[in-house]
């Protein structure tokens, strides 16, 4: 157990209080982790690779009624992929409507197997299935302004639910997030970006090519843009205990899972701009002693791995930064280091988190040898986009070729050839596609 | 007596027609073509060079060359170095009569890694090329030099068969960047910035030998290519051909659409009376107007102007200062006939840019001048027409008079993804820049 001071069983009605205080009467305080990570503790998910084969054995007539109750619900939008849905179904679906029979049809459930096998191995292969079964047919596929992509994304992610029939909402967006990130490989990987590339330069097959950034960004983005791959955790872990530096670029206050796992050595460079502030914690100016906060500042830990607590050491004002408000205006900010020691039960300190308060640079993506670099795929994609595209300014073709980034949502880490392949994708998906921009923000 | 007055009208009209139509010939008209223009084999087998000329006269002309410019060649010293094995090296020179089989032969080599294998000469460029990179000098300094390194290698006294040679080896080039084979070894060369030299060495021979000094020139090849698919029926539209139909007419090629603005800023690039081509005097705008021409199979055949219609619509075009003029669209057809008098075909001028749609007519192919090129796969924001590729009917659709082999929609895509790339990272010359 923990021997903090008594102040730490009020903790909620402490903190309350004590930000009423004027700053000058404030002081060291004590906090719990949920308090101060609220919307990571109930809003962050660490997904696991799932396989959609273990679903395999349920596609029977159970399946069969679900699959249609999805239809039931879904048809408005999916009418218009009726030609891809008659193939898939051997014509239980077609212009007249849809009549799934029970039993399941055989070869319905056979299709089913398949699309399920191809999408954990063998993406190539579902996208072949997909030209072949008349997926270039939908009728609805008007990508061209804000409402037309949000019809779009909403299309293609019923689709996914109907295809999915009996998971929750949890699962399915576990699905969503596996089969996202074998996209992303088929996409950007070098052993396949080539056929990705032949999608993106010829029409007929954009509706394929929508389908798969649709789910990249709803699953990435829009809905994953604060959740973990399992995969990036252990592998973090792992480097952490060689004694690496965990360099979390724009991870704001994104630390909770990390210490969670036993991470203790991070060092987050962000610049911290409150107009970005939703993607934070509610109390992130006092986490980077922007406002109110003290040294000796402590937040409990009891959730992870290993019962620790943060204790704030030091906080050192620098020279101010320029920033640019999405209004155009040239705002300032200062730039600071706070660091956190982290200690266990037995007051052993065990790491230091390091917020530095900054923009910023191309040698920040650099891997050392005691440092490894993880960020957001949102973030790796403004890495990667062109100035011009909302790019953050950083030279790819510079980047030394064994540069590996750890990317929070994905199961394996990028290298210097993905982001150089993301890097062309971006501006073709604004001016030929005219979809959704892979790095746009949440909605 | 209506009918009276009808026909004396007719009389006069045809009168007034017949006096004002104006007749030239095709060596007047396309004089500019006829003294500038070249047809190149572009697909010539660059190994050939070594069989067509004497190893002492080859010696002579390299060390020539060389002697004229080591300075300049001073970063590429390890790679002729390899390419003399050794007769060159950062020392100084060897080359003497006594090894001008042997100089001949070695370079021989290299000219075959441009013909049969060129991934192999580019990993071998890049290898002993590394330091050409840290040396800055000015884009067009760098298009010069390495232009220089490759008339080097392909020294001849005859300046015209040089030419071809280094045209031919733009097309070898050319098809390495973007075509599907090589394409991606090509684009990993953008990922890694020490190789970048690679692509502007590239990038200087395709655009100086296709664009800066080729604009006007034509392959074989395309010409060839394009009387095939006329004799079959096809369709051919010329994008922004400007008044550039001599070496169509004298290849027999009698049906033709140019898409042109025919924009009055770029006169350099069309004949001097491009604007009669398109309009002619008085009040019928040259109804009648004859050119007669000889073809390279010695047929002598009759352009007449048989329509020439302005429309109410207009367009905006900038000019290179900046300054935005309207024009109106307009359409002239000048039909064609043999010398006894039967029709062979027509070539109409359309005075408009070119649009996507244009590009969705079936059975049609689409020829267009190397610049053009680059300004149809370019996106907006590479100073690009605002076409999309992706929306290209498929096929080997496009003919590009300085090309050796037609390109389908995959190919213009690639370009249009290096067009990007280039912009975006290594930032040389885009290939469709005019000359200065």
């Amino acid at each position: 157990m923990f021997n903090f001071p008594a102040k730490s069983s009020f903790v909620k009605k402490f903190f309350l209080l004590w930000l009423l205080l004027p700053a000058s009467l404030s002081c060291a305080t004590t906090i719990k982790d949920w308090f101060i990570f609220k919307q990571w503790h109930k809003y962050q998910f660490v997904y696991s690779d799932y396989q959609c084969a273990t679903l395999e054995s349920s596609i029977n007539d159970a399946w069969a009624q679900a699959f249609k109750h999805k239809l039931d619900q879904h048809w408005t939008y999916l009418q218009s992929m009726t030609p891809f849905l008659q193939a898939i179904t051997h014509d239980q679906i077609d212009a007249m409507g849809y009549c799934i029979e029970t039993p399941i049809n055989p070869a319905f459930a056979e299709t089913i197997k398949k699309i399920y096998n191809d999408m954990d191995n063998n993406i190539p292969t579902l996208i072949r299935f997909f030209k072949k079964n008349n997926f270039c047919s939908s009728s609805f596929f008007l990508p061209q302004d804000t409402q037309r992509h949000l019809i779009t994304i909403e299309t293609y992610k019923r689709l996914a639910e109907l295809l999915f029939p009996q998971l929750n909402a949890y699962e399915h967006n576990k699905v969503l997030f596996a089969l996202a990130n074998h996209f992303f490989e088929y996409c950007f990987d070098p052993a396949t970006f080539s056929q990705h590339k032949k999608l993106l330069q010829n029409a007929d097959y954009y509706p394929i090519v929508t389908f798969i950034y649709s789910i990249m960004w709803y699953a990435l983005v829009n809905n994953g843009w604060q959740d973990w791959h399992a995969n990036c955790l252990n592998q973090l872990k792992q480097e952490a205990d060689q004694g690496k530096t965990i360099i979390y670029l724009a991870g704001g206050t994104d630390i909770y899972e990390l210490i969670n796992q036993g991470i203790y050595n991070i060092r987050v460079i962000d610049p911290f701009l409150p107009h970005q502030e939703r993607f934070y914690t509610t109390g992130w100016r006092w986490l980077i002693q922007d406002e109110q906060g003290e040294l000796g500042d402590i937040i409990l830990f009891n959730a992870g791995k290993k019962k620790v607590y943060l204790k704030r050491v030091s906080h050192i004002q620098r020279e101010p930064f320029l920033y640019k408000h999405p209004n155009n205006a040239i705002l300032k900010a200062y730039k600071t280091i706070t660091t956190w020691e982290i200690y266990d039960a037995n007051h052993q300190k065990q790491g230091t988190v390091t917020f530095d308060r900054r923009p910023f640079y191309e040698q920040d993506i650099r891997t050392t040898p005691n440092t490894v670099v993880v960020l957001s795929y949102n973030s790796a994609m403004h890495i990667a986009a062109p100035d011009d595209m909302d790019g953050w300014g950083i030279d790819i073709a510079s980047l030394d070729p064994a540069c590996t980034l750890h990317i929070k949502q994905l199961r394996k880490p990028i290298t210097k050839e993905h982001l150089a392949h993301m890097r062309i994708t971006i501006p073709l998906c604004f001016h030929d596609l005219e979809f959704i921009n892979l790095a746009t923000n949440p909605l | 007596m209506k009918k009276i007055i009808v026909s004396i009208t007719f009389f006069f009209t045809i009168q007034a027609c017949s006096i004002s139509a104006h007749h030239t010939t095709a060596e007047i008209l396309f004089k500019k073509w006829n003294t500038s223009q070249k047809v190149f084999q572009a697909s010539k087998d660059l190994t050939e060079f070594i069989k067509n000329i004497d190893p002492q006269t080859f010696l002579l002309l390299f060390q020539q060359a060389y002697q004229q410019s080591a300075t300049r060649f001073e970063p590429f010293t390890p790679f002729l170095s390899y390419a003399t094995q050794g007769l060159i090296t950062s020392s100084g020179h060897h080359l003497s009569s006594l090894n001008s089989i042997l100089l001949l032969e070695y370079v021989s080599y290299i000219h075959w890694l441009l013909e049969y294998d060129m991934p192999s000469f580019i990993t071998l460029f890049h290898n002993t090329t590394q330091f050409a990179n840290s040396t800055k000098i000015s884009i067009d300094q760098e298009i010069d030099r390495n232009n220089m390194l490759c008339a080097l290698l392909f020294s001849l006294y005859n300046k015209e068969e040089q030419h071809e040679y280094l045209f031919a080896l733009a097309n070898r080039f050319f098809e390495y960047c973007f075509h599907s084979a090589t394409n991606n070894l090509f684009q990993t060369l953008f990922a890694n910035k020490q190789a970048h030299h690679v692509i502007r060495f590239l990038y200087a021979i395709i655009w100086f030998k296709l664009a800066g000094e080729g604009w006007s020139c034509w392959s074989q090849e395309s010409l060839t290519l394009l009387k095939k698919h006329h004799d079959e029926g096809k369709k051919i539209v010329y994008v922004a051909g400007g008044s550039d139909i001599l070496q169509l007419l004298q290849s027999e090629i009698y049906n033709v659409t140019i898409i042109d603005p025919q924009l009055p800023s770029q006169p350099k690039y069309y004949i001097d009376s491009w604007e009669w081509l398109l309009k002619g005097d008085g009040d019928n705008y040259g109804i009648n107007d004859t050119i007669t021409l000889t073809t390279h199979s010695h047929a002598t055949i009759t352009l007449t102007r048989s329509q020439y219609n302005l429309s109410n619509e207009t367009f905006n075009a900038t000019l290179a200062n900046n300054q935005t003029i309207t024009l109106s669209q307009s359409t002239t057809t000048w039909e064609i006939h043999n010398e006894q008098g039967d029709y062979l075909g027509s070539y109409t001028f359309e005075r408009r840019f070119i649009r996507q749609e244009d590009f969705a007519q079936p059975n049609t192919l689409f020829l267009m001048s190397f610049n053009e090129l680059f300004f149809i796969s370019a996106t907006p924001s590479c100073n690009g027409w605002n076409i999309k590729p992706a929306l290209f009917p498929s096929g080997d659709i496009f003919i590009i008079k300085q090309l050796s082999r037609p390109l389908n929609k995959e190919i213009i895509g690639n370009i249009r993804m290096a067009n990007l790339m280039n912009k975006n990272d290594v930032k040389f010359i885009q290939l469709g820049s005019c000359i200065n």
